[in-house]
């Protein structure tokens, strides 16, 4: 009986403690890459927000865009020195990875919108517990983005095979049509190619074998597909379908090439397509799988990591303030404000939701490959270091330093020297 | 004299030397101790690792790769700093008659890059060097096509291409210092030189360079220091690229922290730190000498 | 003095013609920026020196708009003053003790101050000692970060300059019965005048364009400095260069327009060079 008393006396005061908590003013701070400040991005709209404080009058969010280069920096420092922001936007493979998620951020397996959700599984992290929070269920993807028009002009299909895909090449090449766009300048944007490919290696063709390559027991260079999808790619370069320049150019110059016509293709994602669409509305642009197989079922969009997740620091000074946020943005009313406004339309990943009007590009990807299941998760997320000395590799591949051999080779070296900074077993 | 050196008192000292020394020695004292650990994001526990990290640093050819760079970038710009920024400051300050508006003009257009963002360099530089950039075209049209080359992609020059960079940038900067120098020159020491029939190539050497002498080391220990901790420019123009072809110690120290290694970052700030000392604090000592003398 | 209203010999010419020609180079680099400021957001992309086909001015105001560039440019100012009045302050009196003494204390001191110059800035510790101090994350804390490390290099230039100031002025000024502190301030210090001209342009820009330390150090946008809106503007997926450029364009200013109005002082800096040895 003394203990319910205590007990109850103390979940009053707990209680009253937080309500007293949250009546003060308060500043919620939300820190993420620049990145995610994009048009689409549901956790940076500023009409949310302004609903979330006029909800909440003591409360006062605010943003944090801090750039893409120095985020994992900044954020890894904030946790360190206990000082993080009190939601984080990070992808969630890279918040396990790069954050230790699983040690640093706090466990929402029990937030009442956990029962909410339509697809709770893809929020999981490896202990089963849930710590990122997302609205969406992704309807994008990366392929080969292309301008429409070129191809109708000279009646050519979106290829299904790696023979078909040269075939396109050659004819627009020799219709002066530069086949595709390389803005190889920034490394991340050659990788899609790799990590496309080998995520449906790992789907289709070898099971397993990044838990092996995790565990230490397979080299990348040891694995033929690996290789055979770099020197596809290399082979691209030698017959000339890429601009000359395209170690020099870079995807801030994207939209201007697209924009003259004398581009027709691009590794990349649907975020281009939406972007080109506001930038210049008169090219039309679509997106089809990379074609780097010559078996068409292999060919199949690649999406990335689940992204831009919101994560709360278990150091955070307002806990209860950023589940009074997640909770605030999940309830249907505010998901309606997101779902009507064009620009941010997505799948939301909530019961008793209708689905949406999605943008053109991922309406297309939603119906045509993820309803389908025609998509593939890419091989990025299922590594568990950074793979930024791969990505500069590539390069050296491009500008015929490295073979795609030396370039795994090379890789081999540096994953295991990084495997073994984060003292993983079996390095 | 005795009399007024024991008014002097170190008192005065104290607060610059309070903030420095809480705020900079301490850390880096602690980051020093740090580069000897194994400290990495997500690790349980640091251990000392003595000095492992260091014989890692010297036995990886991409990091040692990245200290040639840093000379290789460090020598091209303080040279070229200096030779420019001094020019310019004679050259600003040349009488042109009544056209004094002329010398203003010049002197602000000059220092006008140093006060830009290096987020712009890196974007617009990035076009004016592309192969069809700007720069190409130019040496196109005036028929010197032979120089056309991949500024940022040959990796054979493309360091040289960032240092360019970088003195365009930073010419006009030490341009300032030296014409705050050259102008704290009393007019009537080149009165009198002139008189004695000095030549303006011999007043140039025999009044204004001794004159100069402490702009001078100032401007050659900052571009100096500028060189070897030189980040910025690397960072917006190739970000070490192509390949690794362009790193040097700061943007190495930057991947490294990225990574989440954080005992290797410290210790290669650690070598930053014992290379910039070994150089600049002789230099710097052999340069006061020379100053007193002057 | 001769010259004066005659026309230029050839020499002059040529070496006008040249500072000209380095201006144009000097000149064309800028313009893109400026020009591109100007331009839509596709426009932009071709990144050349071409005019805007529609001259948007109104791209100024959208960033200042969503860079919140108000309060931005009133934290900058601020943070930028204080932490240059502190280090002018604490770095001339310090430096005037250590050039006047000549002992290997002095000499020592020196040395260690000039070691800030050289060492990288060690984060994480500093963050842990604000900590300590319950300053972290305040105006407090950026401010003396900045005026630390400014300290070493401005000691280093002050240490220099005041040595050619000849010790035989103290003296006098001490005979005639002036204390150390009028000495130093009513009689030095305005002799100081192109260095403190000098360390404040170079101290006060390096503070202004710092895009680094307020993600570390200000965990509150509201205090953040103008250079860090930029990032509102570009991403990795999405940029609107034509922001990007308004925003860094109207960062500049406030520094060209120091530095034009410091020019002026750096001339009437003459009468003081005079007094020299």
């Amino acid at each position: 009986m003394k203990g319910i008393a205590c007990a109850a006396i103390l979940a009053v005061g707990l209680a009253s403690s937080i309500a007293a908590q949250s009546a003060k003013n308060v500043t919620l701070t939300i820190e993420g890459s620049q990145e995610f400040k994009v048009p689409s991005n549901p956790f940076f709209n500023q009409a949310n927000i302004d609903a979330f404080q006029a909800k909440y009058p003591n409360i006062k969010v605010d943003v944090l865009v801090i750039p893409d280069a120095q985020t994992t920096q900044t954020l890894q420092t904030k946790l360190a020195t206990g000082e993080p922001s009190d939601l984080i936007i990070y992808n969630k493979v890279s918040a396990e990875n790069e954050l230790t998620a699983m040690k640093n951020m706090v466990d929402l397996s029990g937030e009442a919108w956990v029962s909410h959700l339509k697809q709770p599984e893809i929020l999981k992290s490896p202990d089963g517990k849930i710590y990122g929070f997302l609205l969406s269920i992704s309807t994008g993807g990366m392929g080969v983005v292309y301008n429409k028009d070129i191809f109708a002009k000279y009646k050519l299909e979106a290829p299904k095979t790696y023979a078909e895909f040269l075939k396109v090449c050659d004819t627009l090449k020799a219709n002066k049509i530069t086949p595709l766009y390389g803005p190889f300048k920034d490394v991340w944007t050659f990788q899609i190619w790799p990590t496309s490919i080998w995520g449906t290696v790992a789907a289709k063709q070898k099971a397993g074998i990044f838990d092996d390559i995790n565990a230490g027991k397979v080299k990348w260079s040891a694995v033929p597909q690996f290789q055979d999808t770099l020197a596809r790619a290399n082979d691209l370069f030698k017959k000339g379908y890429f601009q000359k320049s395209c170690l020099s150019d870079d995807y801030n110059g994207a939209p201007a090439a697209f924009s003259s016509g004398k581009y027709a293709m691009m590794l990349m994602g649907d975020w281009f397509v939406r972007d080109l669409a506001t930038k210049d509305p008169s090219i039309n642009l679509d997106i089809f799988p990379i074609p780097a197989f010559d078996d068409p079922a292999l060919n199949v969009i690649s999406q990335g990591q689940v992204g831009g997740c919101l994560f709360i620091p278990k150091k955070a000074k307002n806990i209860a303030e950023a589940k009074l946020f997640l909770d605030f943005i999940s309830q249907p009313e505010q998901i309606a404000r997101d779902l009507a406004n064009p620009a941010m339309a997505y799948l939301p990943n909530f019961k008793d939701t209708a689905v949406p009007k999605l943008q053109p590009v991922n309406d297309f990807i939603y119906n045509a490959y993820v309803k389908t299941g025609k998509i593939t998760t890419e091989a990025n997320a299922f590594v568990k270091v950074d793979m930024n000395d791969l990505w500069k590799y590539y390069q050296d591949m491009i500008g015929g330093v490295k073979t795609p051999k030396d370039v795994l080779v090379a890789w081999d070296k540096k994953f295991a020297e990084l495997m073994k900074a984060k003292a993983m077993p079996g390095f | 004299m005795k009399e007024t050196t024991r008014l002097y008192s170190y008192y005065w000292v104290l607060p610059a030397l309070a903030i420095y020394v809480l705020l900079f020695i301490l850390p880096m004292v602690i980051g020093l101790y740090s580069s000897m650990t194994d400290w990495t994001m997500g690790i349980d526990s640091i251990h000392f690792v003595g000095l492992d990290n260091f014989r890692f640093i010297f036995n990886d050819a991409e990091l040692l790769g990245s200290i040639g760079n840093t000379f290789i970038y460090t020598i091209v710009v303080v040279v070229f700093k200096n030779l420019i920024g001094f020019f310019l400051a004679v050259a600003v300050n040349v009488d042109m008659g009544k056209r004094v508006r002329v010398n203003n003009f010049f002197r602000t257009v000059f220092y006008l890059p140093a006060v830009v963002s290096t987020i712009v360099i890196g974007i617009v530089f990035t076009r004016i060097l592309h192969p069809d950039g700007l720069l190409n075209g130019f040496l196109n049209a005036v028929g010197l096509s032979f120089l056309a080359k991949d500024w940022l992609i040959d990796t054979k020059i493309v360091m040289f291409t960032i240092a360019a960079v970088s003195i365009w940038q930073w010419s006009g900067y030490h341009m300032a210092i030296y014409l705050a120098g050259i102008q704290g020159i009393p007019k009537d020491y080149y009165e009198a030189a002139m008189i004695d029939g000095a030549s303006s190539f011999q007043r140039l050497r025999n009044v204004t360079v001794p004159l100069l002498m402490p702009s001078i080391n100032i401007n050659v220990i900052l571009s100096l220091i500028g060189g070897l901790k030189g980040f910025s420019e690397v960072y917006a123009l190739t970000n070490g690229g192509p390949g690794h072809s362009s790193q040097v110690l700061t943007t190495e120290v930057l991947a490294k922290f990225g990574e989440g290694r954080w005992g290797l970052g410290t210790a290669l700030n650690t070598v930053l730190l014992i290379l910039v000392a070994v150089i600049c604090i002789p230099l710097l000592r052999e340069m006061r000498r020379q100053e007193v003398e002057a | 003095m001769r010259l004066r209203g005659r026309p230029l010999p050839l020499g002059k010419i040529a070496l006008f013609l040249i500072l000209l020609a380095s201006c144009v180079v000097i000149v064309v680099p800028l313009a893109m920026m400026v020009l591109g400021s100007f331009k839509n957001s596709l426009e932009v992309t071709r990144f050349d020196i071409s005019l805007p086909k529609k001259w948007l001015a109104g791209n100024y105001l959208t960033v200042i708009k969503e860079g919140k560039l108000v309060r931005a440019f009133l934290n900058s100012f601020c943070i930028t003053i204080v932490s240059l009045v502190i280090t002018i302050f604490v770095s001339s009196i310090a430096s005037f003790v250590i050039a006047r003494k000549n002992t290997r204390l002095s000499n020592f001191l020196y040395y260690f101050f000039f070691i800030g110059t050289l060492a990288p800035m060690q984060i994480i510790p500093t963050i842990n000692i604000f900590q300590i101090l319950h300053l972290y994350g305040s105006y407090t804390s950026i401010i003396l970060i900045y005026a630390t490390l400014n300290i070493s290099f401005s000691c280093f230039l002050y240490v220099g300059f005041i040595k050619t100031i000849p010790r035989a002025l103290d003296e006098a000024a001490i005979m005639e019965g002036a204390s150390i502190f009028k000495l130093f301030f009513k009689i030095l210090f305005p002799l100081l005048k192109p260095v403190n001209i000098t360390i404040g342009i170079l101290v006060f820009m390096g503070i202004w364009n710092d895009i680094n330390l307020p993600l570390y150090f200000l965990p509150d946008s509201s205090k953040w400095t103008m250079p860090l809106s930029v990032y509102r503007f570009f991403g990795r997926y999405y940029s609107d260069w034509n922001l990007v450029f308004a925003d860094l364009a109207l960062t500049a200013v406030p520094v060209v327009i120091l530095y034009l109005f410091a020019q002026k002082y750096i001339v009437s800096g003459l009468t003081a060079g005079a007094m020299k040895q």
